[in-house]
């Protein structure tokens, strides 16, 4: 029977536990100032992501107007691609009266709906890192869980599965994702499978190349002349050895699948208006018309979106040298 | 090596046929129909007004009300006879378009190719031979900075720029290239450039790390002792060798350039295979949908069957059974 800590040793021991991970942390930054310096932007798109609402000053929705009203805009001038550090009188919803008004200031100024960019900009983070890390750990998964059973099953089976895995990647991953993406309706899930969808075939390669070698391994025959069940040896000693290249691996896809989920956008099969701000979206379609008013409203996202995905590619070339240098330039 | 290629070209058709399936089933499990298609833009609207009966009789002329199972065998039945029928939406039969706009597609590709290819080997050799100096810092940066960089943005970006300080647009209409070659070259070589920086990012990178790899090899030391110049070793000894996973890649970025040629057409309105398959996404035009698809599949296993084969030649080592 498992001896019952007390709170203050088991504070000492994620203290501890804590204090180790971040250790080990601060080495791996030392030995690859690169691999940091990519942590650091993913942290800042995380942070982003998690405190939207606390970050963004408005509501990324709200289509803003001077609280003016003339003749031709009754409503009052609507405060279109506006430039930077514009700040503005409009109507305060908040109140019942509604002559009040506040004043509102836009740090990368509006975009071609009157909504604040830099609002949008920080909930298109949301939607990025939730959309790539939710396709990634689907797709991740199920790849695994293929790669693991095709490499030790072998036979027929890995034959068969070899087979739909070549079929599934002779198709383009955009093409893939534009046809389930269309064929499911616009939707957050439909979205993430497609992103996923490319992700499997990819992963279950990998895995099923390690899984290959890892099960010729002499500690494999004994743990099955232990009496040990295949399920046994399958997740609790060759699992264990695919973790290294499956987090190198996930590194790399979340960045591909934040480019994909904009490119879906791009195309018009993915996200649509009014959203809360996609990244992809924001260089789509309507805005892009007036790239000669207020550039900055299509070269923002796109800055975004690349030191995004430059953060995760940095910090998976430097995992890759630190953990499996023989996957170097997959 | 007649086996093994006959062998390869076998296993297409397995491969072909679960592309297909995957297709048919993925177009027929949404809930897009067709033949909303049929019924204008204005399908919301309109669509009391048709009844259920005509758009029952639409459906049989489209075979759509078919058991998926017998519409499938149909299709493949048609496609293997070269008459994958007409597109839903052009009241034209998809070969005819899939003709027109196959030119372009494989223009792009190809020059793209190449032209990653001339960018590509040069700058990842100069950067293995110069390692950790600025040049090989500059290239470094330049690749995987072009490699974050959404390919949709980089070209918005060009169109920015040639707009904003050289007030040049590409030319509205289209002209095929034994039409007007003059025409041609200038509305594709802004599509072109940029997918070919793209895509040589990539190939510098594995350049790079092959010819460093290369570079430590005896052979090479050998090869500097008996007094052969630098010229000499890198272009007979260690550009070869160091090609191989480069062709490797290359291969792969088949699939990824066809993303790309897809954006690309979009973004500048060209004609292309890539052009008609989003349209034809968008619509629900099942026939064309398929068909292109298959061919892109056929055309990507072509290549990577190809690059297989260039092993061989470059690396007598390697023997096929």
């Amino acid at each position: 029977m498992a001896t019952r800590l007390n709170p203050l040793e088991t504070a000492v021991r994620a203290f501890n536990a804590v204090g180790r991970g971040l250790a080990r942390l601060g080495r791996f930054v030392r030995r690859k100032p690169l691999g940091g310096i990519g942590l650091f932007l993913l942290l800042i798109v995380i942070i982003m992501a998690i405190f939207s609402r606390q970050i963004a000053p408005q509501d990324p929705k709200e289509q803003f107007f001077r609280s003016s009203p003339t003749t031709e805009q009754p409503l009052g001038e609507l405060l279109r691609l506006k430039g930077p550090f514009t700040s503005a009188v409009v109507p305060d919803r908040s109140t019942a009266d509604p002559l009040d008004s506040k004043s509102v200031f836009f740090l990368l100024g509006t975009d071609n709906l009157s909504r604040d960019l830099f609002s949008r900009l920080v909930y298109g983070a949301r939607n990025a890192v939730v959309l790539s890390l939710m396709s990634v750990l689907i797709g991740t998964t199920i790849g695994t869980f293929v790669g693991l059973i095709s490499g030790y099953v072998g036979g027929m089976l890995d034959l068969v599965v070899q087979r739909i895995v070549d079929g599934w990647m002779a198709i383009p991953a955009l093409v893939l994702a534009i046809t389930i993406v269309h064929s499911l309706g616009p939707s957050t899930w439909s979205i993430i499978i497609g992103i996923s969808a490319f992700i499997w075939p990819a992963v279950s390669r990998i895995i099923r190349s390690v899984t290959l070698s890892v099960r010729e391994h002499q500690y494999v025959d004994a743990a099955r002349a232990l009496g040990a069940s295949d399920a046994r040896i399958l997740f609790r000693h060759i699992l264990p050895q695919t973790m290294a290249p499956i987090i190198i691996v996930v590194s790399t896809l979340i960045g591909a699948a934040i480019v994909i989920e904009a490119a879906l956008s791009f195309l018009g099969v993915g996200l649509t208006e009014p959203s809360r701000g996609s990244w992809g979206l924001m260089l789509s379609g309507d805005q892009v018309q007036f790239i000669r008013v207020q550039p900055m409203v299509v070269l923002w996202p796109g800055i975004f979106i690349s030191l995004t995905v430059f953060g995760a590619n940095l910090l998976g070339d430097s995992m890759r040298d630190v953990w499996d240098p023989r996957l170097r330039g997959i | 090596m007649q086996t093994y290629i006959i062998r390869r070209i076998l296993l297409f058709i397995p491969t072909l046929f679960l592309v297909s399936i995957v297709v048919f089933v993925l177009l027929r499990i949404g809930p897009g129909d067709p033949v909303d298609i049929f019924l204008g833009d204005a399908a919301e609207g309109t669509r009391a007004l048709v009844s259920q009966r005509e758009l029952q009789e639409l459906r049989a002329s489209l075979h759509l009300d078919d058991n998926i199972v017998v519409q499938y065998g149909k299709w493949v039945v048609d496609v293997f006879t070269l008459n994958p029928g007409d597109s839903f939406r052009l009241n034209s039969p998809v070969l005819d378009q899939v003709k027109s706009a196959l030119p372009l597609t494989i223009e792009i590709a190809l020059v793209t190719m190449a032209l990653a290819m001339l960018i590509a080997v040069p700058l990842g050799v100069i950067s293995a031979i110069r390692q950790d100096t600025w040049i090989d810092y500059l290239l470094r940066i330049f690749s995987i900075g072009f490699l974050a960089m959404p390919i949709f943005w980089t070209g918005l970006v060009a169109i920015l720029i040639s707009l904003e300080f050289f007030n040049w647009i590409p030319p509205i209409e289209y002209k095929e290239i034994w039409e007007d070659p003059v025409e041609n070259f200038k509305k594709l070589w802004l599509p072109i450039l940029i997918l070919a920086i793209n895509s040589s990012a990539v190939i510098a990178r594995m350049m790079r790390s092959g010819t460093l790899e290369i570079l430590r090899q005896d052979y090479v030391r050998t090869a500097y002792a008996k007094g052969l110049s630098e010229r000499l070793v890198l272009s007979r000894h260690v550009i070869k060798n160091a090609m191989l996973p480069v062709i490797t890649v290359a291969g792969l970025q088949a699939a990824i350039l066809f993303g790309g040629v897809l954006i690309m057409e979009q973004l500048f309105v060209l004609p292309g295979i890539g052009f008609k398959l989003v349209s034809s996404i968008t619509t629900d035009d099942f026939p064309m949908i398929q068909f292109i698809v298959i061919m892109i599949a056929f055309f990507i296993m072509i290549i990577n069957l190809l690059v297989d084969l260039t092993y061989g030649l470059l690396d007598p080592r390697i023997r096929y059974q």
